[in-house]
């Protein structure tokens, strides 16, 4: 066998999120992966491309009562309320666990204000850091009268600045999608010099016992996820890919390897699993598979040389 | 929840996702089916209180896992029963799937109940398919506890849902009620655990049940409970803390294995404090009464 054949008999699966090397492109979502040692019980979470923690907040977080799931057709919403131990526990307890996986991990940011942002990074950065921040800007701003961070330009810029200001390890934007024009906040990123953006946070949406006419959440409202919003996060992926060059983590609905490929063609560098882990637990090991048995089958020797392929000439 | 442990190394597996067989499934009350599930790969035990995530579906995009509450299990034949009532889409699904259909199932999960050692007499209260970890739990006493004087309180809205064949077919003595008087005593299960639950019971605790006429009295040493939140707040209100007692509690689940953080419990902990422990991982049985029911 020649080294061109060997190249595309075992395609490079390596992906960069800023200084950050991936040792393959799928990874698994905020919020539904804990802090990684349960499912470490289930299979080698070690081969994943990374894992993205649930919310740390400065504070620790009861969250919300519950319920806090309710299913819907090829999805679910949820209203955790980001319960988590706050970010002194978090370091004690947490840190240690994920630095044993055996991947990389990036640990999600939630605030209630700026200054709660800076907090929970700053004192990571003091115990000796995390691989990654991601920035999830889909929780209330307390200062902005409780509408999400992200659906203020300003304010997400300021977010991005100072976070940028104290940290060179890679920062990570997690988008809103319940705003007009996603791009607004993907350009913010990049101009405030984040390393990546993910793309998308779940959609707002709520849903009513008609006998009761009260919400099936214990909230009116919760974030809906799973393979029904996987079109508008392809959408919204492209339309990001189009106006940045950071690369972007797609995710919404992933539960097989096509899907994965689908956000890659769109203009995903990587891709994050979240609720497809509860529609197929086994999920994250066949989309990693399968990305490779389609870059062998399309000669493709990097999984690179497929992110933003889409070919879209002919549509309208 | 406190986490002192170590990760566990990926070998050290706690949770499979395998496939099982549906060897056969019987309706023995009104829309109530117990289902056999022939789970060969599967070489670990359960204990009482211990329940699995079933896919209820065949599309890759479905629905998520439902759990259900190992009824019992035999470990020879790795043969798994579950109790099952029909109450929405993926009931309805398994409910017409043959013999021979192959499903997925994500196993063992959750804890089990923990009855104490000298505990010699024991309360099981179950309200409607609460009733299959009770099952399970009185037959692992009778195998393991031959000592331990077990008294089991089922109660169901009619005679119907008492499920009795199980009871039959178990060879355990029950007594019963129903709301609607169809059977047994007429009103709720808690008014016989209520009959049953006098003040002796708390000196009892506090003895132990090391005492060698505890048998003959009154108090329990040890209550367990599953059912409707109602029922059990009703438990832990008679029980007022004079005994040891579990719950084994309900919440909708995604994950199973305490990832989510959906399934959460208010739990008050000894210093007075709350905590939201997870359903799945943390429980389903939970002392009760450290359980807060918020209704
Ligand atoms: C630890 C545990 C043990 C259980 N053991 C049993 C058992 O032994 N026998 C039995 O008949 N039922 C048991 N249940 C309840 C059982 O899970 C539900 O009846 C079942 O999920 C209903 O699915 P469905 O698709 O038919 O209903 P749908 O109403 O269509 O389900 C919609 C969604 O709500 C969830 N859901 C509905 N009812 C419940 C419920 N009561 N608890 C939690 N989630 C629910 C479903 O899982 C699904 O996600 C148990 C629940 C838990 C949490
Ligand atoms: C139960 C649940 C909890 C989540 N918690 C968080 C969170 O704490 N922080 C965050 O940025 N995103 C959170 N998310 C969003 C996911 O990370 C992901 O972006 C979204 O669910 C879309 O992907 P999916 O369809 O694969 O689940 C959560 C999602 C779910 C379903
Ligand atoms: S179902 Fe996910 S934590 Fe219990």
């Amino acid at each position: 066998m020649n080294h061109e054949q060997s190249k595309h008999a075992i395609p490079d699966l390596t992906v960069r999120i800023g200084s950050l090397e991936l040792k393959n492109p799928v990874t698994v979502a905020s919020g539904c992966f804990g802090y990684g040692e349960e499912y470490n019980e289930f299979f080698d979470v070690g081969l994943l491309g990374a894992i993205f923690t649930k919310a740390v907040s400065k504070e620790p977080r009861l969250g919300n009562p519950t319920p806090r799931l309710w299913e819907t057709p090829a999805g679910m919403l949820n209203s955790i309320g980001l319960q988590n131990p706050g970010v002194v526990t978090f370091i004690k307890e947490k840190i240690p666990i994920l630095n044993s996986l055996g991947t990389t991990w990036i640990v999600n940011v939630v605030g209630k204000a700026i200054r709660d942002y800076v907090a929970v990074v700053m004192e990571i950065e003091k115990a000796g850091g995390a691989p990654g921040y991601e920035l999830n800007i889909s929780c209330p701003n307390v200062e902005g009268e409780g509408m999400e961070f992200g659906k203020n330009p300003k304010v997400v810029e300021e977010l991005f600045t100072t976070l940028r200001s104290i940290t060179d390890k890679p920062l990570i934007g997690k988008l809103t999608p319940n705003v007009t024009d996603i791009t607004l906040q993907a350009r913010i990123a990049e101009n405030c010099g984040l390393d990546a953006i993910s793309v998308i946070n779940t959609l707002s949406g709520m849903a009513i016992d008609i006998e009761t006419r009260k919400s099936r959440l214990a909230k009116p409202t919760g974030g809906l996820s799973g393979p029904a919003i996987r079109p508008i996060a392809v959408r919204m992926v492209w339309e990001c890919a189009n106006v940045v060059k950071i690369p972007i983590i797609g995710q919404g609905g992933i539960v097989r390897a096509e899907d994965a490929i689908e956000f890659i063609i769109a203009g995903a560098t990587a891709v994050s699993i979240g609720t497809g882990l509860w529609l197929d637990p086994d999920c994250p090991m066949n989309v990693i598979s399968g990305i490779s048995d389609y870059l062998a089958r399309n000669g493709l020797a990097h999984v690179g040389e497929l992110t933003g392929t889409a070919n879209l000439d002919s549509a309208t | 929840m406190n986490t002192e442990a170590q990760a566990a190394p990926p070998k050290n597996r706690r949770y499979f996702h395998l496939d099982c067989a549906i060897i056969g499934q019987r309706e023995i009350a009104q829309e109530h089916f117990v289902i056999r599930l022939s789970c060969p790969e599967y070489d670990g035990d359960f204990s009482p209180g211990q329940f699995v995530n079933l896919k209820c579906d065949d599309t890759p995009y479905g629905r998520l896992y439902r759990p259900f509450s190992i009824l019992r299990y035999h470990k020879h034949s790795r043969t798994i029963e579950i109790l099952y009532k029909v109450v929405g889409s993926g009931t309805m699904w398994l409910k017409e799937q043959p013999e021979g259909t192959v499903l997925k199932i994500l196993l063992p999960l959750g804890n089990a109940f923990t009855v104490p050692n000298g505990a010699r007499r024991v309360a099981l209260v179950a309200g409607g398919v609460g009733i299959a970890p009770m099952i399970f739990l009185a037959e692992h006493l009778r195998n393991t506890r031959p000592q331990a004087d077990v008294l089991f309180l089922m109660g169901a809205r009619a005679k119907d849902g008492l499920c009795i064949p199980l009871f039959e077919e178990a060879r355990i003595d029950a007594e019963y009620a129903t709301e609607d008087g169809s059977f047994g005593h007429n009103g709720l299960v808690t008014d016989l655990l209520r009959q049953r639950f006098t003040a002796s019971s708390a000196e009892q605790s506090d003895a132990q049940a090391e005492s060698s006429d505890s048998a003959q009295s009154q108090g329990f040493d040890y209550i367990a409970c599953c059912g409707p939140t109602a029922m059990m707040a009703e438990v832990q209100h008679i029980v007022e803390g004079r005994c040891k007692a579990e719950a084994s509690l309900e919440e909708r689940m995604a994950c199973g294995i305490g990832a989510c953080f959906g399934c959460v419990q208010t739990i008050r902990e000894d210093d007075g404090t709350i905590a939201r422990a997870t359903t799945c991982r943390d429980g389903p049985v939970f002392p009760l009464d450290k359980v807060v029911f918020e209704q």
